[in-house]
């Protein structure tokens, strides 16, 4: 057993990483403190309905991570965003709109993303047409009222995923992939099927990216068991017709050919940004210029945050990443810190 | 009886891409100019945007993508871009790897013209 008894540690944020990140450290008896700026754990997962790779409900995996944070020492400080970290000598001093609320020997920063502005895509239409939504939007629907999606009771005829809205796109500023769209749209059609089978499912792709255990199966899955149709091309522009239609230009690439389709719902699958409430951490820079994401000392051994001692990171803070990598990262900062504070 | 069955198959000179013999001069001096072409991951975006390709045979994305595997663009079966291609631009707003894709339609246009006179119309 690791003996972390002498050390305290502050988690921010509550989500999947700080969650495993706390257990963690608070099962190596430290001290901890856990912060999140709402008034409850969970991060994103509080408004997802199924989760990949095997479709469990987020709420199941939410309910877990309750029961094991109430069953161990944690000190939970919910509903309060700490927005700086300050070096005071070995100590760390925390900051949540330029008061103190806290000092610790080390802290994990778990602040997650943000979803991409779907509104900066103009073509696509995102908050000018009430029928263009985005994947976080269709979660949501999904989960409290999927009712939402019949139209005078009647069964959508058609609905289109785009793929890669706010990644791999440089008009957006943003160069790289976000990693787990491709699978969230492959995840999100088969839901769509499943309320309603009849239903015409598209997802227009530039490429399918399901790198992670179980993806490519589902992927399989939504093409052999739900008939979803995968189109290569991206779509250039989204409009609305007099019956408040979305009609989509693409090119199918693989005809060489120009195409349009008329849709009921279109779902943007957008990107992972960073959070716009990440913590500043004295003066230092220490988001990657291109990504704005945390940069870790090390990509491949370390989760201490380029160039300050005693301050780790810990999941999408990081970049994008699945729940399980979430977790484990989580975990790891909790034992590095732990290493880094027994060594100092 | 006829040493050779016919299956019904005709066999075409031609059809399999030749990367072995390719000439790729166009290519190279259209990389040079426009250096992020290279970059190209053929969504598709510029041809479903372009107004020019919507009725007849012209695809922009097909056409550069041609190029870069050193396959004749005169020798194509649809109208060549000197004609087709309005220069509207359209396809450079939605790139997303930020191509300039009209100025690349440009010197396609420059640098085939030379190509056009030698290699005459099928
Ligand atoms: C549409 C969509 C669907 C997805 N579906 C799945 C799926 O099915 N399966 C899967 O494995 N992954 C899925 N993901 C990925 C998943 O969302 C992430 O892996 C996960 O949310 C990362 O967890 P996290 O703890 O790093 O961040 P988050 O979940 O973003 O949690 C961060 C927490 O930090 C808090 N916080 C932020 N700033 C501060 C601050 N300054 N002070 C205090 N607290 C703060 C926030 O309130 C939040 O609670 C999906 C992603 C998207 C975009
Ligand atoms: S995961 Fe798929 S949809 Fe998301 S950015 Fe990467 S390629 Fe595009
Ligand atoms: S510039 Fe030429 S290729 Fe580009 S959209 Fe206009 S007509 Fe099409
Ligand atoms: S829009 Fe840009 S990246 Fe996409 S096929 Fe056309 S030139 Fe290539």
């Amino acid at each position: 057993m690791l003996d972390g008894r002498e050390y305290r540690i502050t988690v921010i944020g509550a989500g999947p990483a700080g969650a495993a990140a706390a257990i963690s450290a608070a099962a190596m008896s430290m001290e901890v403190d856990w912060y999140d700026k709402e008034n409850r754990p969970g991060g994103k997962l509080n408004d997802y309905h199924q989760l990949f790779p095997d479709r469990a409900t987020a709420d199941q995996i939410l309910a877990d991570f309750d029961g094991r944070t109430d069953a161990i020492e944690i000190k939970k400080h919910f509903g309060t965003a700490v927005n700086r970290i300050e070096t005071d000598n070995r100590q760390l001093i925390l900051l949540s709109d330029n008061k103190i609320v806290g000092s610790a020997d080390a802290v994990i920063v778990a602040t997650g993303f943000d979803f991409f502005d779907a509104r900066l895509k103009e073509e696509f239409g995102y908050g000018i047409y009430d029928h263009v939504i985005t994947s976080p939007d269709l979660e949501k629907i999904l989960k409290t009222n999927p009712e939402d999606l019949r139209k005078e009771g009647a069964d959508p005829v058609s609905i289109a995923f785009v793929h890669c809205v706010g990644s791999r796109d440089q008009q957006a500023g943003i160069n790289y992939c976000s990693r787990l769209c491709c699978i969230t749209g492959i995840r999100q059609a088969i839901g769509i099927k499943e309320l309603f089978p009849s239903c015409k499912v598209v997802n227009f792709y530039i490429d399918i990216r399901a790198f992670g255990s179980g993806y490519e199966e589902l992927y399989r899955e939504a093409q052999e068991k739900y008939k979803i149709q995968f189109i290569r091309g991206r779509v250039s522009e989204a409009s609305e017709n007099q019956q408040h239609r979305i009609l989509l230009k693409a090119e199918d690439t693989l005809m060489a050919r120009p195409l349009k389709l008329t849709v009921d719902w279109l779902v943007l699958l957008v990107g992972m940004v960073p959070s716009c409430t990440q913590v500043q951490i004295d003066n230092h820079q220490c988001t990657d210029q291109e990504t704005g994401f945390y940069q870790p000392v090390n990509v491949f051994t370390g989760s201490r945050i380029a160039g300050l001692p005693g301050i780790f990171m810990a999941g999408a803070c990081g970049g994008p990443m699945s729940i399980p990598e979430a977790i484990a990262s989580g975990r790891s900062a909790a034992m590095e810190a732990w290493q880094y504070l027994k060594d100092r | 009886m006829a040493g050779k069955k016919n299956f019904g198959f005709e066999r075409h000179a031609g059809r399999q891409i030749d990367l072995d013999h390719a000439d790729n001069s166009l290519a190279t001096e259209l990389a040079e100019v426009v250096s992020a072409w290279s970059a190209c991951i053929s969504c598709g975006s510029c041809a479903a945007t372009c107004p020019a390709g919507q009725n007849v045979g012209f695809n922009f994305r097909r056409l550069h993508y041609k190029i870069k595997l050193s396959l004749e663009v005169e020798t194509d079966n649809y109208p060549s871009l000197l004609t087709s291609c309005l220069l509207c631009g359209k396809c450079q707003l939605v790139c997303p790897r930020g191509i300039p894709t009209r100025y690349l339609s440009i010197q396609i246009m420059q640098k085939t013209k030379h190509y056009a006179e030698v290699i005459p119309p099928v």
